[in-house]
This record gives C-alpha cells, sequence and structure tokens, in this order.
C-alpha cells in the first residue's frame, strides 16, 4: 500500500496554507510536527478527502483519492482536532452511528463497537451520555471511533490533547502496533509522542516541509546544520527552525 | 435371533453411542464456526437506507403518533376546522427539523465527510423518508375527515399540504445558510409566522378559504413544490462539499 | 444460516463418521473435513434436496477415502457399560464392519442414523426401494 502526496497544494484567496507538499508514505507512523498554523489540519483533511486540493495529486496505489471516492473513505479512519460529538447519544449510540456513517453491518458493528471501547478503557461507560465525559474520555472515544472500519489509513489531529500520562502511554502503544500494517499519520504539538513512536518524521511550517526523515536522520541533519555535538532531541531541531516567539506552542 | 431382535439391537447400540460423543467436540464445532464464511464487515446503501429509517422510527414515531390523534381530535372538536388543517401539518414539518438538526451541526462534519456515507446521504435520505412518510400521515387524517364535512377531497388536501410544502421549501432553503441550534428557531419562527398568516388570511375580508380563491391555493402549493425541489437540489450540491457547508 | 446447519447436523455427521471408521479421533477430523467442503460448496448448493442429506453424501465420500487410505479400526473406544453390553456392542460394531460396503452404509443410514429410506434413497442415488431390500439384505447376514 503507497500513499502519494504529489505536490498537494492548498489555496485559499490571500493565504497558501499548504504549499506544493510531496512524499511517499508506506505502512508506518507517520508524525507531523508544527505550530499552529503551519497547515497540518488542511493537509490532513485533504488526505481524508474533506478539504479539496488546489492543485496536485494524492494517490492511493496509483490511483488518485478523488476519483475513488466512497472507496478510498472505506480505508480511512479520522479524528478530527476539534472533535464534535452529539451531547445527548450514548457512547455506544454514538459508535453505532459511525459505523452506519462507515457502512458496517449492524451486527459486526455492535462486535466492533463493544471491543473497541473496552481497547480505549471505556466499557464502563457505554449507557453514559457523551455530554457528561472528560475531554479525555471524549478523546479516547474519538480514536475508537476512528478504528470503527479496521482503516488502513488512520489520520489523528492532536490525538493525545486532553489524556493524561497514562492514557497516552497507552495511546503510544496502540499506534505502534496498529502503524505495523497501516499509514498512521499522527500531528501534535507533543514532541515526545512523536519522538516514542514515529517511524518517519515532517516538520511542518508555513505549508511547507522544512524537514523529514526518521529520528536518526534528523539528529544527523540537525548535527550538520548547527554544529552542535550536544546531546539531540527532536525539541531542538523544532526550536532551531523556529523563531523564539513560537517556543510556547510546543510541548515534551 | 429374528430380524426385529436385531434391529432392536442395532438402534440400542445406536443410543449407546450418541450418548458417548467426545466431549471436546463442542471446541471443534466453534472452531469450524470461526472459519465459516467470512464475518459479514460492510452493509450495503439498502441496509444503511433501512438504518436510518430505523433510527427515525424510534425518534418520530411517538410524536407522529401524538399528531395524528391531536389532529383527529381537534379536527372534530375545533371550531375552525379548515384553519387547523392549514396550521397542523407543518408541525410534522418541524418534526424532521428536529431530526436533521441533530445531524446536521458544524461540529461533527469533519467526520461525517471521512466516512463511506457523508452527512449530505444522512440528510438527504432522512429528509426524504420523513417528506413521504409525513406526506402519507396528512393523506389518511385528511381522507379521514373527509367523510364528516362539506368540503371535497382535494380542497382539503391542497388546503392541508399547501402551507406544509411552503413551509418544507421554506426550511431546506434556510438549511443552505443555517444549521443547528439556529436552524431550529428559524423553523420556530418561520412557523409562527405561517400561523399568523394563515390566521390573517383567514379573517381578512378576502377569506382566503372561500372557492374563489381554491386556483390560487393551487398555483401556491405547484410553486411552492417547484420552489422546494430547486432548493432541495441546490442543498443536495453543497452537502457534497464539506467546504460549501455553512457555519 | 451456516451456523445452524453446523450447530444442528453436527452430532449427527461426527456419528455418522465414528460407524464407518471406529475411531472418535478419526471421526472428528473426518467431520471436520465435510463441514469445511459444504461451506466452500455452499454457494454453489442449490438447495434441490435437503441440506441433510447433502452434508451425509459428502461425509460418505471422505469415508470412503479415508477407508482407501486406512486400514478399518476396531475394538476401539467402547461405551463403558456392563461386560456383557460391552461384549455384544463389540460384537454388533465387528459385524456391522464386515458387511458389504454397501449394506453397511444402509445400515448405518437406517439404525444408527434414523434416516428414511427416502433420504437414504437420496444421498445413496439409489431408489427407495433398492435401499429397503439392502437393509433387509443386511440385517440377514448380521442375524447369521
Amino acid at each position: 500500500m503507497e500513499l502519494v502526496l504529489d505536490r498537494v497544494t492548498k489555496h485559499y484567496k490571500n493565504k497558501i496554507a499548504v504549499d506544493r507538499l510531496s512524499a511517499v508514505l508506506k505502512p508506518g507512523v507517520y508524525g507531523l510536527l508544527g505550530a499552529n498554523g503551519a497547515g497540518k489540519t488542511t493537509l490532513m483533511r485533504m488526505i481524508c478527502g474533506i478539504l479539496e486540493i488546489s492543485s496536485g495529486e494524492i494517490r492511493l496505489d496509483g490511483e488518485e483519492i478523488g476519483e475513488m471516492g466512497e472507496n478510498y473513505r472505506e480505508l480511512l479512519g479520522y479524528l478530527p482536532q476539534d472533535f464534535g460529538y452529539y451531547p445527548n447519544f450514548t457512547a455506544m449510540e454514538f459508535m453505532l452511528y459511525i459505523s452506519s456513517l462507515k457502512g458496517l453491518d449492524k451486527r459486526y458493528a455492535r462486535k466492533q463497537s463493544m471491543l473497541l471501547l473496552k481497547k480505549v478503557g471505556m466499557e464502563q461507560e457505554i449507557r453514559h451520555k457523551i455530554k457528561t465525559f472528560s475531554g479525555g474520555m471524549r478523546q479516547r472515544l474519538g480514536i475508537a471511533q476512528a478504528l470503527l472500519n479496521d482503516p488502513k489509513i488512520l489520520i489523528l489531529d492532536e490525538p493525545t490533547a486532553g489524556l493524561d500520562p497514562k492514557e497516552r502511554v497507552r495511546f503510544r502503544n496502540m499506534i505502534a502496533e496498529l502503524g505495523k500494517e497501516r499509514i498512521v499519520i499522527l500531528s501534535t504539538h507533543i514532541v515526545s509522542d512523536i519522538e516514542e513512536i514515529a517511524d518517519w518524521i515532517f516538520l511542518m511550517k508555513q505549508g511547507q516541509f522544512l524537514a523529514q526523515g526518521t529520528l536518526e536522520e534528523l539528529k544527523e541533519h540537525y548535527l550538520e546544520v548547527t554544529g552542535n555535538d550536544g546531546t539531540f532531541n527532536l525539541e531542538k531541531l523544532y526550536l532551531f527552525y523556529f523563531a523564539e516567539g513560537e517556543e510556547e506552542d510546543v510541548m515534551v | 435371533m429374528t430380524q426385529k431382535e436385531m434391529q432392536k439391537r442395532l438402534r440400542r447400540y445406536a443410543k449407546k453411542t450418541a450418548g458417548c460423543l467426545p466431549a471436546g467436540r463442542r471446541e471443534r464445532m466453534e472452531a469450524l464456526l470461526i472459519r465459516e464464511e467470512p464475518v459479514r464487515t460492510r452493509g450495503t446503501l439498502w441496509d444503511f437506507i433501512c438504518e436510518q429509517v430505523g433510527y427515525l422510527l424510534r425518534q418520530c414515531l411517538f410524536w407522529q403518533i401524538i399528531w395524528f390523534v391531536l389532529f383527529c381530535c381537534l379536527m372534530k372538536t375545533a371550531a375552525d376546522i379548515l384553519v387547523m388543517i392549514s396550521v397542523l401539518p407543518p408541525l410534522l414539518v418541524l418534526l424532521t427539523v428536529e431530526e436533521i438538526t441533530k445531524v446536521y451541526q458544524r461540529s461533527m462534519m469533519e467526520i461525517e465527510y471521512a466516512t463511506r456515507y457523508s452527512l449530505q446521504h444522512v440528510v438527504v435520505v432522512r429528509m426524504l423518508v420523513l417528506c413521504i412518510v409525513h406526506f402519507f400521515i396528512l393523506f389518511l387524517g385528511i381522507a379521514g375527515l373527509h367523510a364528516g364535512l362539506d368540503s371535497g377531497m382535494g380542497c382539503l388536501l391542497i388546503y392541508g399540504f399547501t402551507p406544509m410544502v411552503l413551509f418544507a421549501s421554506t426550511l431546506t432553503g434556510l438549511m443552505r445558510y443555517l444549521q443547528g441550534q439556529r436552524l431550529r428557531v428559524a423553523g420556530m419562527a418561520v412557523y409562527i409566522m405561517l400561523v399568523l398568516a394563515v390566521i390573517a388570511g383567514k379573517s381578512s375580508k378576502y377569506g382566503m378559504y372561500e372557492s374563489d380563491y381554491f386556483g390560487i391555493w393551487c398555483v401556491v402549493c405547484a410553486a411552492g413544490m417547484l420552489f422546494g425541489i430547486c432548493q432541495f437540489v441546490r442543498l443536495n450540491r453543497q452537502l457534497a462539499r464539506f467546504e460549501q457547508l455553512p457555519g | 444460516m451456516i451456523e445452524k446447519i453446523i450447530r444442528k447436523y453436527y452430532d449427527d455427521i461426527l456419528l455418522y463418521c465414528y460407524h464407518h471408521v471406529g475411531s472418535y479421533a478419526a471421526a472428528e477430523d473426518l467431520c471436520q473435513d465435510t463441514f469445511v467442503s459444504f461451506i466452500e460448496h455452499y454457494k454453489k448448493f442449490h438447495h434441490t434436496g435437503k441440506t441433510k442429506n447433502y452434508l451425509y453424501t459428502i461425509a460418505k465420500n471422505k469415508c470412503r477415502d479415508y477407508y482407501k487410505k486406512h486400514a478399518p479400526v476396531y475394538m476401539d473406544e467402547l461405551p463403558e457399560q456392563g461386560t456383557d453390553s460391552i461384549e455384544e456392542d463389540a460384537v454388533l460394531k465387528q459385524l456391522v464392519s464386515s458387511l458389504p460396503e454397501e449394506l453397511r452404509e444402509v445400515i448405518i443410514l437406517r439404525y444408527f442414523q434414523d434416516l428414511k429410506y427416502s433420504d437414504i434413497a437420496s444421498i445413496l442415488k439409489i431408489s427407495p426401494s433398492l435401499a429397503k431390500y439392502r437393509v433387509k439384505k443386511g440385517l440377514e447376514l448380521l442375524r447369521q
């Protein structure tokens, strides 16, 4: 399976949100690191087919995703940054509703929903209304719904926001496992999440990739450009590329 | 040994062996069940439509029955039946608005545009299903009512359907610009205006239920339907793209 | 649908295979093979006859293939009861196993599986009257 981004561009009236990005993605975990307004969410929405691409192409195994239509969306699992929900739905009702949208068989949907809610540690909250959930619980529910259709391409926008450290570790393990056979694209401000689980990292700013590679490759790149032979971590590389004013965007 | 005795012996033996089946066979049977035809994981478009219908049934049937009972009671007791016929049907459309606005909210839409069946499918299916059901309910109500009234069936249908069509068309148009709570509020506002217009029309010197104006009713009904269809087609096109959604 | 069929007929087919091969272990394997073949061909099965008969037909062929590869197993895994009963059953089992193939088949289907002549005829692709004749012949041989 191969997802190709070929000079993908998104421009609005007076702004270029994503500027001629190219990448080849194969099964594994890809981390997208960048400050607010870097274009991460726009890129993810284009990969999901939610936003139209201004120019360029996104192809899955050689086929353009727009032409694939619902066949492409069947392979997707998406957790948006601002994960909305229906407050009066219970967790199970919500999962079944999303299952219906994903075109899942009813019996399979029920089994899968139970399984996933258990996996994210929400088996006790199945019949509780979403409006009673904490932020972390809603986020876990969001992760569960993204996995309903056993997606081959998993797009997670700020998935660990609101999760406590224990939940984040659990989440990281889950993603690392999922990434073995799927393309997982993870966008976050939390550098340690990317460092721990990403096989390939994209550093993004103003709609462009500033750097990309494995953690080792980025380390070499950092040492090359800075001549600094001290300890390396991803945060340092990130800070190197961004002005001082943006430091607060990065969390470790 | 006679034939019968042999038969008895054979049957006795069969019974004994039947009671001695190995206990472990259950596990092997379960293993077989697991590896049977692949579990059906995907439904069809028809399954999706049926699920939406099932969902609407669970949510709306109670209110539809209440409406029908109210309609029948008011028709028997109300002083001005023709006004009631015009004013009550749009309440069914309000029920449609409620069911649509539950899912027609900006916050959810990102997920709903990354799934096999998008928000467009959900909204269109729900609107069409409720439209058909409510037309049918109204038709039944009026058909039942017609027997006890002087007015012809055709007249009653026009007096009942016209406000409903106008209300539905207006709301379909509003859906292109509003959603969620705003759409609900707008729906209520339009309904109140409709009720006032009907009451005003009835009590004015024109007396809009006079037979002279029946032709105008028909024209308005037809125009309302055309307008509604146009708005529906445009809404459907708009719903096809996430970027064109209101909000 | 397949689940229902498996649950309904698993024991019957298992017993049928056991009566042919004399060993529960081998019978279980043959029973599994029977249902696996059935599942694979389920879509082609146009429901022109009883599902049960179709299963027995598959099982019969599986047992026949088994015979070609293995010698018949005797005196194996008898029900535990009084000594006389065990001996009787062992003798009966031996006698049935030593019948000619077509007679053994009808005896097993008629008395061990309790099938009607019409079903036996359908499974063996013979006429019901021939099935009756073979049962009678089989009983005569067993009595001797």
